[in-house]
């Protein structure tokens, strides 16, 4: 049932299509740099570097700190409420990095709410400028421990049984146990975590310009906007893309030649401890600090912020901007989605070993931060123009500019892999017994695909639409410079009129997102935790 | 079968009708009573769901039980107001999929349990299980054999005074179980421990053990000798017991008398 030569083809068409950003952006390197470059690399270069080490080890650490924490708590012990504690833990990812900037300021920044709370209750509560690189490290830290967190938790609750009861009859104490055996077995799920999170950091772009922190990302877009060096940017870019490869590296290696899978699965999964007195107020401590300076808190000075600016003609402009939000993440899960079912199955059905590898190569996208895919299709996208101006007298201008379709293209290259991977696990699972039998029953290839195989892997693709959905919501870097003219986002108005200091007016679009992004996140939680718990039941 | 046990000197283990029920419906174990002399190798056998491994982990403090109590060198380990944990019960124990540490080297995870791991214990207990040299090795580098002994002697690093072992066998191919069920006996007999080890196969049990306990359906049916089997004919009581009792016992009988060149129809005739 295969053939070379029209699979082949067609993943290798796709994969092309993937790659254009990688090409227009080469070709844009290759032009050489900008006039402004010598200038960047005397005053700027250095503090990008320095700042952008700052930030991954302090966010990295203090994710690593709050996630592996509330993880462990959420997995060995069992608490009230555990469930819901466990599900909360994970909704500051719904609050993007720009918001909680401006959040976090309004909150404990000089005449901020803690300044008003103090001065109702006659007290002198601590207040201050927070907009530096500590500060950032902070708030980027408490919307990005999520990712910690997640890969954490899945990595302790999978640990056998049998682990832990040898440990504990061979004489080791909690404490053992932990810095033995569930943390060193947990770091590849850890690391894994870590470096979506130091992919974030380097993606940030809203935070770091609100703060007032040179980063790579916010001189990529200084020096495309104020110093009007679109080569400069690339060159930028370039560097950045090659910080991001570094941070990979020296992350990856300190994984070793080590095997962290166990083969025992005696006893089942760990059961939990319960706790009392000091120990249970501890664990609450544990898991409830993340959530109030992570969820609580930062809602809470949304909708003081939110509440006494309100007007309806404002809100039902930003209804207006919420679906078409919802439009533009609607189109780019779906497209998405479609392009790794393609890419899955093309090259499935393809028989040439190395075209099954190429998928990989194109969901590199995710490790990318968007200003560089920006940068690199609209740089790149002019010798499009002018190629297609000049040799045809075709004006595609509008399609690179300002347009929905490259949009839409860019979102696709960016958050291929967060499609493909959770639809390649479950296909790898199904494995190719059912669509061999359904071929030996007389179904071709879009049948099976259609009737047998599409319908098993249901599940896995509406995790992939949500995610994508959630992600595109909550893009900011990306949207901003190929945002079409016509069309505006909840993460761009935000974005814009926190940029002009105007907090009450940026609140309500923010408000919006986060409870798009929350309630989508909390709903999909939920249905995960409930199937995980029906397959085990 | 079951008898009423009192402790007498030499014993090491005694356990007086315990029971354990898990969610409040499955009965694993109803009312056992057991007494194990200090040196003794014993067998459990019994069916799928019969409440061996339960038993094991009762002994080992995993699991508490609902009623009943369990001494250990005269030490009472769990009873109704007294629970050991199970790092203070002198108990060691060999899971089935031997649960060695994945990401800790074989020197490092035979050194876990001994509060001041030295060099020369730990090249002691390798040498002991026949695995000198594979100290800077990782459990994934290793046959299932040789993560077995590893097992081992990570289990025997503290010294326990009580070995227990869930289905030491049940992941070795038949050339190599022949071997390692012998070289585990010497080990034992040579440290002069007490070991309980369940398994499916009687004939391990038959090979090894110097006692078999029967376990159906959460009931200690049989605790007898291998000597008492051997001498089956002068036991009418005990074949009579094994013959009417459940099916696994009948299997006890039939292997015997294929041991002896007898079928288990020649037996039941004797009988008759």
């Amino acid at each position: 049932m295969r053939d070379t030569s029209a699979w082949s083809v067609a993943t290798l068409a796709l994969v092309l299509i993937l790659a254009l950003p990688y090409i227009a952006f080469t070709s844009g390197l290759l032009a050489g740099t900008g006039h402004k470059w010598s200038h960047l690399m005397t005053y700027f270069l250095n503090k990008f570097f320095i700042n952008s080490v700052i930030l991954i080890v302090g966010v990295g650490f203090l994710a690593c700190l709050l996630g592996i924490s509330a993880a462990w708590v959420i997995s060995r012990y069992e608490l009230p409420g555990r469930k819901v504690w466990a599900i909360l833990l994970y909704l500051p990812l719904a609050i993007p990095t720009y918001i909680m900037a401006y959040i976090y300021v309004g909150l404990v920044g000089y005449g901020g709410t803690t300044t008003k709370l103090g001065q109702w209750i006659g007290v002198d509560l601590p207040s201050g400028n927070i907009m530096n690189i500590y500060g950032l490290v902070w708030v980027l830290s408490l919307s990005l421990f999520p990712y910690v967190y997640a890969a954490a938790r899945a990595s302790f609750s999978k640990r056998p049984a049998a682990l832990l009861e040898t440990a504990t009859l061979l004489g080791a104490s909690e404490r053992k146990y932990f810095f033995s055996i569930a943390l060193p077995m947990a770091k590849p799920a850890i690391i894994g975590g870590l470096l979506l999170v130091c992919m974030e950091v380097l993606n940030d772009y809203g935070a770091a310009k609100y703060f007032g922190i040179n980063t790579f990302t916010t001189g990529i877009f200084r020096s495309w906007t104020a110093l009007k060096d679109l080569q400069s940017a690339v060159y930028l870019a370039g560097l950045l893309i090659a910080f991001a490869i570094l941070v990979t590296l020296l992350i990856r290696l300190a994984r070793g030649r080590k095997s962290y899978a166990s083969n025992s699965d005696s006893g089942g999964p760990v059961k939990r401890v319960k706790l009392e007195g000091k120990r249970k107020v501890l664990a609450f401590l544990i898991v409830g600090f993340p959530i109030i300076f992570g969820l609580i808190l930062p809602i809470i000075q949304l909708f003081m912020w939110v509440i006494p600016a309100f007007d309806y003609a404002s809100f039902y402009e930003n209804i207006w901007i919420t679906a078409q939000s919802l439009f533009v993440a609607a189109m780019a899960a779906i497209l998405t989605v479609a392009t790794a079912i393609a890419l899955l199955f093309f090259s499935k059905w393809n028989a040439l070993s190395f075209i099954k590898r190429l998928p990989s190569i194109s969901t590199v996208g995710y490790a990318i931060p968007g200003a560089m895919i920006g940068i690199a299709l609209f740089s790149g996208g002019r010798y499009f123009v002018d190629f297609a101006s000049e040799q045809f007298g075709w004006r595609i201008g509008y399609l690179v500019y300002g347009g929905l379709p490259i949009l839409l293209y860019a979102y696709v290259f960016r958050f291929l892999a967060v499609a493909y991977y959770p639809i390649e696990a479950t296909s790898l699972r199904m494995g190719n017994q059912l669509a061999e039998a359904s071929y030996t029953l007389g179904g071709n290839r879009f049948n099976t695909l259609r009737k047998i195989e599409l319908p098993i892997l249901k599940p896995a693709l509406w995790a992939a639409l949500i995610l994508v959905f959630i992600d595109t919501l909550k893009e900011l870097p990306l949207t901003l410079i190929l945002k079409p003219y016509d069309i505006d986002t909840l993460a761009m108005v935000a974005y814009n009129y926190a940029d002009e200091e105007q907090m009450t007016k940026a609140a309500l679009p923010a408000l919006m997102l986060v409870s798009v992004v929350g309630l989508l996140s909390f709903l999909f939680e939920w249905w995960r935790s409930y199937s995980s718990k029906a397959k085990d039941g | 079968m079951a008898k009423n046990y009192t402790s007498k000197e030499g014993t090491l283990l005694l356990i007086e009708r315990i029971s354990k029920t898990f969610q409040g419906k499955y009965h694993a174990l109803k009312t056992c009573s057991l007494e194990l002399r200090s040196g003794s190798l014993c067998a459990v056998v019994g069916h799928s769901g019969s409440g061996k491994t339960t038993l094991l982990r009762l002994i080992a403090g995993l699991e508490r039980p609902d009623e009943g109590n369990i001494d250990i060198d005269g030490q009472r380990v769990s009873g109704p107001k007294t629970f050991v944990s199970p790092a203070q019960r002198g108990v060691g124990m060999v899971f089935q999929n031997y649960a060695l540490f994945p990401h800790l080297t074989v020197a490092k995870n035979i050194a876990y349990g001994l509060k001041r791991p030295t060099k020369a214990r730990i090249e002691e207990l390798l040498q002991m299980v026949g695995l000198s040299g594979y100290e800077n090795k990782y459990p994934h580098e290793l046959s299932g054999g040789e993560q077995q002994r590893v097992a081992l002697a990570r289990t025997l690093a503290p010294s326990p005074r009580l070995l227990l072992l869930d289905e030491p066998f049940s992941n070795l191919d038949a050339d190599l179980k022949t071997g390692i069920r012998q070289e585990l006996r010497r080990i034992i007999k040579e440290l002069n421990l007490t070991a309980i080890f369940i398994t499916h196969d009687l004939h391990d049990a038959l090979d090894i053990a110097d006692e078999l306990i029967l376990l159906e359906e959460g009931r200690l049916e049989v605790h007898c000798s291998l000597t008492e089997l051997s001498e089956l004919d002068n036991q009418p009581k005990l074949q009579d017991s094994l013959d009417r009792l459940c099916e696994s016992s009948r299997r006890i009988l039939e292997v015997i008398g294929e041991r002896k060149g007898t079928g288990a129809q020649e037996i039941a005739r004797k009988k008759l």
